[in-house]
Parts: C-alpha cells; structure tokens; sequence
C-alpha cells in the first residue's frame, strides 16, 4: 500500500484527528523507522500535539498548511517519500477541517 | 456597546475557575506551615546542607523542608559553596548563556489599586496612555533596530487593554520586520510572552490562539495579610487567589509554558521563596509541569508611592544574590529572570549564581522606545533621562543592549536570542523533561551561536564583534567536542545553518 493509500485509511478508521494523527506517526515509525512530532501551528508557535516519544530537534519541517506543520530529525524517508507523505497529510487534514465545518 | 469600566470589571472574575483547583476549599499558601519551616530549619549542620546542594546538582527539585534549611544558612563560607553549586546547576542545565529580551509597555491605565504602584487608578500623576497598532509598530521597529527579537508584552488591568487589544497588539508586533542597520539581516521579533493580569480560562485560550511564547503573572507577594493590605478590596486584584490560579487557568487553557514571581519588598524575603516553591510544587502536582522561568524583581520608586520607597521589607544587595541563589538550587531546571531594574554591578552578581535571562535597551515608559532609542541612534551619548510619572517603576539599568552584550561576552557568556524551543514543540513537557536531562542546553547552545552569529553580523559595534568573535570561536571549539553532538548528523547540520548564516540567511534554527 502507498504512504498515501496508507494515511487515506488511518483517517478513514480513526474519525477523531488526534487519533488518526497519532495512528499516522506510529506507523511511521513501524514501517520506516521514522520518529515526527506533529505541532498544531498558532502564529509562531508549533505546539506538539502527537508524535514520537524521542526528543526532536525539528531541524527538518514542513508546514502542512489548516494550522498543521510536521517535524523530524534523521529523515529514513527518501525525498519523493516526504511529498507524498506531506501532500497526503495535507489534504486530510484539510478535508477534515472541511468535514468538520 | 461596549462595558462600562465598572461592568467589565465586574464580569472578569470565575469563581469556578478558583474554585476547581481547591483542595478541601483550601488554597496551596499555607502560611503557618511555611513560618514553622522556616522557624523549624534553622539550625542545619554542612552534611545536611551538602546534602541538599548535591540533590540540586543532580537536577532535582528541593522540597519545602530543604528550600528552608538553605534560606537559613548563616554561615559564610557555606554561602560560597552555594553560590558556586548555583552556578554549576545553571551551566549543567543551561550552559554559559545568557537568553536576551525586551519588554513592551503598551497601556498604563488600570483599574487597580496597589499601594506600590505607579499605575494605580489614583495616582492623578501617571500621564495615561495606550499605544495605538501604529505605536505599537513604531515602538517595535525601535526594538528589532537594536537587535532584540524576543518580546515581554505588558499591559495594565482595564477594559481598554483587554484580551482583544492584546491580541491586536501581538500581531501588529510580530507583523514589524526591518532591515538591519548592517550586513544583510532584517530585525523581527521572533517570540512574544505576555505580562498582564489574570483572565479567564476563554481569556487565555485567545492569547494562546495568537501565537504568544510564555504568559507571566506575578503573584507580587503570598504573604496573604501584606496582599490584602496592598491591593484593597473590591478591585480586581485584591483577589487573591484569582491571582494565584492565573498560570493554572493558562494550563488548561493551552498555554503550557507559565511564568511566576514574586516583588521583592513587600514582606519577607525568606517567606516569597517559600511561596515561589509551593506555587512550582502546586503546577507540578496539577499538570505535571513548573514555571518556564521566576522573576523576582525588586521593588523600586514609584511615582506618586511612598510605600515602594519606604517598606519596611526592602531587600538588600547581599540578600538579594542569597534569594535567587535559593531558587536556582531549589528549582534547578527553571529559567530565573533578573531584570533592568537591577544596576548592572548587582546583575552581573546574580547572573553569576544562575540567571538565564535578562533584559537590555528598556524602557518601560509607554512609547518610551520610540522617543528614547531613536534618540540614542542618532547620538550615542545621549542623556536618558527616566520619567517616573509614565513608568510603573524606576530602572537600575539603562545601557543599550550592544553594551551589555560586549560586557557579558567579555565574562566569557554567550548572548542568545534563540526562539526555537517553541517554534518545534518544544515547550511544556516536552522542554521540561529536556530541562531535567540536561539535553535542552545542548540545543539552546548550538541556536544562541546561530543567534548571537546573527547579531554580530547586523546589529554589533565594532568593539562587541570583536569580542564575540572570541566567544563564537570558544563555543565552535566547545561543540565539535562533545560527543552529544556527534551522534547521527546533528554536527553536520549545525555547522551547515552556520555556514547558511554566515552567508546571509536568517532565522535558521534547530
């Protein structure tokens, strides 16, 4: 299954977005080993909201735009694994604050 | 329409947001328990003291008993071991650096009455007035011209500076971005924390939604008859324990990196210490989290107050360097804010014995950066003068941030502007278990020479870039050293920002 086909389903199974968001950062660490936090943006401020239990440095980040952004350190993702990962938890994350209106 | 000033004061207070933190109706200030810590600890040999400073090397928190036992130490020589345990805590945890920020007065009318204060409601002296999004601007323009880019946003208690203005006031500031007077930067203010007075839970949730870094309330004193003698009853601050909770609310509110403190003159020294830690010992026990730093600010004169001139509880120089000695031993891992109203002597003093944090180029007039710096820029030597009448209180210190700088950097410290704590989620928890660690100065190390790389190149005079270079080049040394870094490719990646830096680039962080 593709890491988008893959995200698609854990929002699909999991309603709740912090849920399906952590469901999203476990696997990743499962099948790539792959730690993120994933921050819910206020102005400046990126608040952890779920993610690896490691300590990050967020010297990798991606602003995934609905107020979301994502970090790492050591990417075990190759570049073209990064975009389709952030494409497809931008447009979830998008259609759920649609969803949700 | 809008509230009159009498009925928005009288909707601003939750009764159930007090109340839901009460134990058994009882508050966490229980001031017999505290005097008799403080009477019982009065008599402690070395071993015992020794004991509880290796227990703050070790990064854990002193518990009241302990707190008292060092608050009572008469003998000297002991107070050196502490100074120098002090000290060694803040290097292990925070390293040789020292974080920069400036404060922001935006309004000084207030609704209040405490008997300190230059910007109670009577005083027929104070000049009011509150800075339009324009001013706001302007005096932030000022601010990032002298290479500040972390704010302390400050407000007096009225409808007028509600949360809405404070809102506005935010991201006016935060919208200001400069050229730099050299090299190829641009000034910002990169992280605003809020001083203002206790709000509601949905009050807080606003300033959280804005993007604002530490909210800051000072209890001023936990000494409950001294409050209650201080701040009259009937306005909004003479609730004492609406004052209490405030960083509780903020808690639950989202706002997970609180600040607290304490004005040092209004009752006993020893007993606000104690107070400081019960309150650390309250958050840490409701959200299992303390304060992201403590002030402990001085009283000084204030306009129209014969009371801040006067107390009978003034603290002194030597007692002063013991009390923040005692809450950097007995909060290890919590960032201690010594402020411009110390002179500078007594400040490099207290910074020696564990401050992380201090403030340069102040000025708490409101308006006061726009009519002053801007001065100041044109004419180095130019003689500023404090207005008490538009200020909360008088400085100790009024160099310029550039000056201030160079001094420390001649002690061998590091300026740092570093925000990036909480533009990566670290905050909370989250920085509070790095704290603890010792892992949370290795990151702040590497930004604070991002940053002071930064200043160096837009904003120094000759003399502090000569001096800082020095520093950079220690800490270059320092860095590829010590083995933390070298795992994995945190090294690499460091040195590579640095390289971006050097180039040009701006605000890169880790």
């Amino acid at each position: 299954m593709s890491i988008s086909d893959r995200i698609g389903t854990l929002f699909e199974e999991n309603p709740d977005r912090h849920s399906a968001l952590r469901q999203v950062s476990v696997w990743l660490e499962r099948e790539f080993d792959q730690h993120v936090w994933i921050c819910s943006i206020f102005g400046k401020r990126w608040a952890y909201t779920v993610g690896s239990s490691e300590v990050l440095t967020g010297r990798n980040r991606w602003d995934l735009g609905s107020g979301w952004g994502l970090l790492a350190d050591e990417l075990r993702l190759s570049p073209e694994q990064w975009q389709e990962l952030c494409l497809a938890l931008a447009e979830s994350l998008k259609e759920r604050v649609v969803m949700q209106k | 329409m809008p509230l009159s000033v009498k009925e928005w004061t009288a909707q601003v207070i939750k009764q159930d947001e007090i109340d839901r933190y009460l134990k058994n109706g009882r508050d966490f200030i229980d001031e017999e328990e505290i005097k008799s810590l403080l009477q019982n600890n009065r008599k402690s040999d070395k071993t015992r003291v020794r004991d509880i400073l290796a227990k703050s090397l070790a990064i854990e928190r002193l518990g009241p008993e302990e707190t008292a036992v060092l608050l009572n130490v008469r003998d000297d020589d002991l107070w050196e071991e502490m100074y120098e345990t002090g000290l060694k805590v803040k290097q292990k945890v925070y390293d040789n650096r020292i974080v920069f920020f400036a404060p922001l007065y935006c309004s000084n009318y207030c609704v209040n009455s405490c008997l300190y204060c230059g910007f109670r409601a009577e005083n027929s002296h104070e000049k009011r007035r509150r800075l339009t999004m324009e001013e706001v601007k302007q005096e932030t323009e000022v601010m990032v011209t002298e290479g500040h880019k972390r704010m302390m946003i400050v407000y007096g208690e009225h409808p007028l500076s509600d949360v809405n203005y404070m809102c506005d006031t935010i991201r006016a500031a935060y919208e200001v971005k400069k050229p730099a007077p050299r090299g190829t930067g641009f000034g910002q203010i990169r992280r605003i924390n809020v001083n203002a007075a206790p709000m509601s839970i949905a009050d807080l949730h606003k300033l959280w939604e804005v993007g604002i870094g530490t909210y800051q309330v000072f209890q001023e004193t936990y000494h409950k008859p001294s409050y209650a003698s201080l701040h009259p009853a009937g306005t909004l601050k003479g609730n004492y324990r609406w004052r209490l909770y405030a960083l509780h609310r903020a808690m639950d509110a989202g706002i997970d990196d609180v600040a607290m403190g304490a004005l040092f003159g209004l009752y006993d020294w020893r007993f606000e210490v104690m107070g400081l830690l019960q309150h650390t010992i309250d958050l840490e026990n409701h959200f299992g989290i303390g304060p992201h730093t403590i002030s402990f600010p001085r009283m000084t004169p204030a306009s129209g107050s014969d009371f801040s001139a006067n107390s009978s509880y003034l603290v002194d120089d030597s007692s002063f360097k013991k009390l923040v000695t005692v809450l950097r031993l007995a909060v290890p891992y919590t960032g201690l804010i010594v402020t411009a109203r110390e002179a500078p002597g007594i400040k490099k003093e207290v910074i020696k014995v564990g401050c992380t944090q201090t403030d340069a180029s102040t000025r708490i007039g409101i308006g006061g950066y726009t009519e002053t710096l801007k001065a100041l820029q044109e004419r180095e030597d130019y003689p500023y003068e404090q207005d008490q009448d538009i200020q909360q209180f008088t400085l100790g210190e009024t160099r310029r941030l550039d000056a201030v700088m160079r001094e420390f950097a001649e002690m061998g410290m590091i300026s740092s502007f570093c925000t990036a704590g909480y533009r990566c989620g670290r905050t909370g928890d989250k920085i509070m278990g790095l704290l603890k660690s010792c892992k949370e100065g290795k990151f702040c190390k590497l930004n604070a020479v991002l940053t002071f790389r930064e200043y160096l190149d837009d904003f120094a005079s000759p003399a502090t870039k000569k001096v800082g270079e020095k520093v950079i080049a220690k800490e270059m040394e320092e860095i590829r050293n010590e083995p933390f870094f070298k795992k994995g490719t945190l090294l690499a990646t460091f040195e590579e920002m640095l390289r971006r830096t050097e180039a040009g680039e701006r605000d890169v962080y880790i």
